[in-house]
């Protein structure tokens, strides 16, 4: 479903990717390993179609995201691309519920369509009180579930976590990485997750270690 | 993949500091718009009440002819034959000398029919039509310090042959003080009854000057009618002079000015703008991490450049609106203040008030949107520059 064929990223005279190849099914539960500066990160946004790789090939499902152009990329990643960001990242200017929108308004559909399942994940991620709350009224495990539910309200083909435990203790952190694996097992999505814990990276099928650029193990 | 433009707005403007500054960068717009829209404002508030000031008391075209006195009679209408001319006066223009109290001023001494002329004009002079008086302009009443109801002398110079029998010096009753509104009128014009004049010219029935009035034309209609009759009225004699000729240098004076201060205060519109860009810099930076996150939810650089370019054109219509009313509280304010008040004996008005025609203002206008092109364009190339994982990794790093 995915593939990677010597990716490689430069920016500038500095090489971040050195050809990496790999590939990942439908559905599969990946985390993916390094140590800061390794260059996890970057493949990730490469994966997220935030960034064009310098060369090789990325495909996912039977697209070539090097072939799309920026509105197409953009409609690309509203579509099938979930992120999941270390810092939440939820707009604090929005209440929760209205951070959920987002993707909904940008792909132009009707919010009443997504009424359901927002309740259902907030119900199941236990944020339904939070919804009409704002990001600065809620705990950090608060956001990052509601994070959650943001990126995977349009059923995202792939969903892409940067550290999303990264500033959550033990308890909370188990319980978002449970219900990130239990939710896109639930919507199909192959889920990739950017970690230098290897507690959580134990805890996957699958793990992917990168070192300098290149996959290692 | 759209987001509304008001909610796009509520993100870029969310915090104090933030609307505060956009408040500051609409109103340094508003404000150097308002600067030039006054002047400009001035310029044609200036040529508005000078042209009206002389339309009230000239009417359209002013017919001298160059064998001095002549008949307005049928003849003279056929002669000149204008379809166009809807009501006319004949006046006797002399020159002569006030005198009152040991002082004296020269002055036009204009012989008015003074029905045919309160039709032709917007003047309302009073001139007993049983006795003898006279109207003086206000100007002349001021430095002679005449009221109404005094008497004044009034004496006409010899060397025009037609005027070698008169006599020299006469006592009128003042009966009117006129004011033109333009200060060479003020101080130069009297008038008295034409049958007076007609009496001491020994030109009973005629005229040395003829006012035209056509029916409703403005400036520039008035201007191609002259034109195009010139040479007619010149082949027959006469002279036909728009009401504005005197001040015509003054007015294509006025008219350079406006322009070249125009373009000169476009510096005041180019140091606003260097504020929408600092404003959209700061915005960028403190705001980074809400738009990037926008595009990586699936907002497209084309989406988010159209919300920059709305969010310009948004900020110079309001500065527009605010502009305008900024130099509506200008006009009002400039007719109160003392120290604005200008001086009429330079500038020929009692006062000055803006007038702004539709082509100034839109042309202002255009000029300012013209700059905020120019400050889109420079977003589109600096936002371009930017990946959206730079603009994510510079808020992780």
């Amino acid at each position: 479903m995915i593939l990677l064929k010597d990716i490689k990223k430069s920016f500038g005279k500095i090489e971040v990717l050195k050809g990496v190849s790999f590939s990942l099914a439908e559905a599969e539960h990946t985390a993916l390993l390094g140590k800061s500066g390794s260059g996890k990160s970057t493949l990730l946004y490469l994966l997220g179609g935030l960034d064009k790789q310098t060369s090789g090939n990325l495909l996912i499902g039977d697209k070539d995201l090097s072939k799309l152009n920026d509105e197409q990329l953009a409609e690309f990643r509203n579509k099938n691309i979930g992120f999941v960001f270390q810092f939440h990242f939820l707009l604090p200017s929005i209440t929760s519920l209205e951070n959920i929108h987002l993707p909904i308004k940008i792909s132009n559909r009707s919010i009443n369509d997504y009424q359901e399942l927002i309740t259902m994940l907030a119900k199941y991620l236990g944020v339904e009180h939070c919804l009409n709350k704002y990001p600065y009224q809620l705990s950090g495990g608060e956001q990052q579930r509601v994070n959650i539910i943001r990126a995977l309200i349009l059923k995202p083909r792939v969903l892409l976590c940067d550290e999303p435990t990264g500033n959550l203790d033990r308890k909370n952190s188990d319980k978002v990485i449970n219900l990130l694996k239990q939710l896109s097992t639930e919507f199909r999505s192959t889920l990739i997750v950017v970690t230098h814990d290897h507690v959580v990276a134990d805890s996957f099928p699958r793990k992917i270690t990168i070192e300098d650029g290149q996959v290692i193990g | 993949m759209k987001l509304s433009f008001w909610k796009l707005l509520e993100i870029t403007l969310q915090g104090r500091s933030t609307k505060i500054f956009f408040g500051l960068t609409v109103l340094s717009l508003s404000f150097s718009m308002a600067v030039i829209l006054c002047n400009a404002g001035l310029m044609d508030g200036y040529e508005y009440i000078l042209k009206t000031g002389l339309r009230k008391n000239t009417s359209d075209i002013e017919v001298t002819s160059s064998s001095g006195f002549f008949k307005v009679d049928n003849e003279f209408l056929e002669m000149i034959n204008q379809d166009a001319i809807t009501n006319y006066t004949g006046i006797i223009r002399t020159e002569g000398f006030l005198v009152h109290d040991n002082k004296s001023k020269g002055v036009l001494v204009n012989g008015i029919d003074v029905k045919e002329f309160s039709e032709i004009n917007k003047l309302d002079i009073k001139i007993s039509p049983k006795k003898n008086t006279i109207a003086i302009g206000s100007e002349i009443a001021k430095q002679l310090q005449v009221a109404i109801g005094d008497y004044i002398t009034l004496t006409f110079t010899r060397g025009n042959q037609s005027f070698e029998e008169l006599p020299y010096v006469t006592e009128l009753e003042v009966s009117d003080i006129v004011h033109h509104g333009i200060h060479r009128k003020d101080s130069r014009l009297v008038y008295v009854k034409r049958s007076y004049l007609e009496e001491f010219t020994n030109s009973k029935g005629m005229v040395n000057t003829c006012l035209l009035a056509l029916d409703g034309f403005s400036d520039s209609q008035i201007g191609s009618y002259i034109q195009d009759t010139e040479e007619k009225f010149f082949e027959l004699g006469f002279d036909a002079r728009p009401y504005w000729k005197n001040f015509s240098s003054l007015l294509e004076a006025v008219e350079v000015e406006k322009f070249s201060i125009t373009i000169i205060l476009q510096l005041i519109i180019l140091i606003a703008l260097f504020n929408i860009v600092a404003f959209i810099n700061y915005n960028g930076i403190k705001k980074s991490q809400e738009f990037f996150l926008l595009r990586s939810l699936g907002l497209s650089f084309k989406s988010l450049y159209t919300f920059w370019t709305f969010f310009i054109i948004f900020i110079w219509a309001i500065s527009c609106v605010l502009a305008l009313f900024m130099t509506l509280i200008f006009d009002k304010v400039i007719l109160k203040l003392p120290f604005l008040k200008i001086p009429s004996k330079v500038y020929e008005l009692d006062h000055l008030s803006i007038h702004l025609g539709l082509n100034s203002i839109l042309g202002i206008f255009a000029l300012t949107f013209f700059w905020c092109l120019v400050c889109i364009g420079y977003i589109v190339l600096r936002e371009k520059k930017k990946t959206i994982l730079q603009g994510i990794k510079g808020q992780y790093i």
